[in-house]
């Protein structure tokens, strides 16, 4: 075992786990700003890839393009959702139950609108030009889309960071983590603001979608896996808490790493077991 | 002098119990007006009726005589009324700069900013970095007060301000009350504390048991050894 073999896994470990944070910091932000559980969070990230797989074979967009486009698409079904049927529930006695109702039926259409559309076999996106080969560094050989997928989620890390402690918006979505009657009576529009931070983390949802289409394969049932593995991280890292998504994210996908590498077998119990 | 707030005949409910009965009252511009009562007489809901939390099943609310009764309170508040809850509502896990921050409301306009909320009430400056879960009782009314007024209201609802303070709070707070007064703040206020309330107001409502029993300037309302026996604890 040599030290390069670590460093290729300690970076594979934070390519997992930029996916699972990726995924977790929208569905823990729904949680901690909306108080909602969105069990649909993993089928829209299953939707982003596939929308993003529609449309780079069939518009020959290049990757990057395609994965602007489907989040934002993702993000405005995300607000759809909010709008049309989650926002009648809220404050219900009952909410906790429809929620789960609610959230779960979503998981059933998408799967199977995705299987209409899509049908069921394997579909795959190519790594976007340019970063299909690998880099060295050291001794040791990465895959260069590995780096683009850390250092976009470092980007989104540091951007997450500025906008939630040092603009207006991100202190209203923090705040109504908090008390929404209060902030109504200040003159905040919270409806607005629940649908907006809806969207903005089912785009985030979708976009990991896409970025980990090139790793992994498209699939129906893609959504269920990673709800799972998201749930683990938001609970890892304390329900809601942002930046415990981060951290939970980070265990979770190093653990995971070195364990698929030493003993490939019981890899997935360890997930469980952190 | 406008009238800046006109409650009129509203009746309110918490789902199947009546709690207001056509209560009337109104506010002219640069007035203190007092609401005095009990616990549970109707002072809360009054409030939570003006800004819309509650909003009253029949009757009308007017202000700046715009009908507001059907509007969400985010709508309520950009019109220009603050509300300052009587459990004050600190956004707990946010700092004091932070809530004051939230107090302020894109595109009204006035006298209040931070840096002169911060020179008027210098105790939050060295507060400013503090989480609002942190501070005292009396930290948190003033903090409260200071938030409200960075929205710059024309009307500026006060539930129970002195309510659980130390003696010491009350008097910084009555003297605060009526600097504001000063400046021509048009404040509606609830009170048990009816030294507080005298030495703050031009009007006083008395209500009981969701009826206004008594309404009149604040010398009738001296001169009325009744009501005040009847329907306050003193």
């Amino acid at each position: 075992m040599d030290l390069s073999f670590i460093f290729v896994q300690i970076i594979s470990g934070l390519t997992v786990a930029t996916f699972l944070f990726l995924v977790a910091s929208g569905l823990t932000l729904i949680f901690g700003v909306v108080d909602v559980f969105n069990f649909a969070h993993g089928s829209f990230y299953m939707l982003g890839a596939y929308l993003g797989y529609q449309i780079i074979s069939y518009w020959h967009v290049n990757f990057w393009a395609a994965l602007f486009l489907a989040s934002i698409w993702v993000g405005i079904l995300g607000m759809a959702m909010e709008f049309f049927f989650l926002r009648r529930i809220y404050g219900r006695a009952e909410e906790g139950g429809f929620q789960i109702l609610l959230t779960y039926s979503f998981i059933l259409i998408i799967d199977d609108v995705v299987k209409m559309i899509w049908g069921t076999e394997y579909k795959t996106i190519e790594r976007p030009a340019g970063f299909s080969g690998s880099i060295k560094i050291g001794s040791a050989i990465l895959p260069s889309y590995y780096l683009v997928i850390i250092i976009i989620g470092l980007l989104l890390v540091v951007l997450s960071w500025l906008i939630l402690n040092h603009t207006r918006p991100g202190k209203i979505a923090r705040a109504s983590a908090i008390d929404r009657e209060m902030l109504g009576i200040l003159g905040v529009n919270v409806p607005l603001t629940m649908t907006t931070v809806f969207g903005i983390a089912t785009a985030l949802g979708g976009m990991s979608g896409i970025l980990a289409a090139p790793l992994r394969s498209v699939t129906p049932g893609a959504g269920i896996e990673v709800i799972i593995d998201s749930l683990i991280v938001v609970v890892l890292g304390g329900m809601g808490n942002f930046w415990g998504a981060w951290v939970g994210a980070l265990i979770i996908g190093e653990v995971n790493s070195f364990a698929v590498a030493y003993v490939p077998k019981w890899a997935s119990l360890f997930n469980y077991l952190s | 002098m406008g009238r800046v707030l006109e409650v009129v005949d509203i009746n309110t409910f918490y789902g199947r119990s009546h709690v207001l009965f056509d209560v009337n009252l109104s506010v002219e511009e640069g007035q203190t007006v007092c609401l005095m009562g009990r616990n549970g007489a109707g002072k809360t809901t009054t409030f939570r009726s003006i800004i819309g939390l509650n909003p009253p099943r029949n009757g009308d609310i007017r202000f700046k005589g715009i009908s507001c009764r059907r509007l969400p309170p985010y709508k309520i508040a950009r019109m220009g009324i603050g509300f300052v809850p009587e459990d004050r509502r600190i956004l707990d896990r946010l700092t004091v700069r932070e809530n004051l921050e939230l107090g302020h409301i894109p595109g009204r306009k006035g006298e209040w900013d931070l840096e002169k909320i911060i020179d008027y009430f210098p105790i939050l400056k060295d507060l400013q970095d503090r989480v609002g879960g942190t501070l005292s009782g009396g930290e948190q009314q003033i903090l409260a007060i200071a938030r409200a007024l960075m929205g710059n209201p024309d009307l500026l609802l006060l539930d129970e301000p002195s309510e659980g303070l130390a003696p010491v709070i009350v008097a910084f707070l009555k003297d605060f009350v009526l600097k504001l007064k000063e400046s021509k703040t048009t404040i509606l206020l609830s009170e048990q504390n009816v030294r507080f309330a005298s030495a703050v107001s031009d009007w006083v409502v008395v209500i009981d048991k969701g009826h206004v029993v008594f309404s009149g300037s604040i010398d009738e309302f001296q001169a009325s050894e009744d009501v005040k026996k009847k329907y306050l604890a003193v």
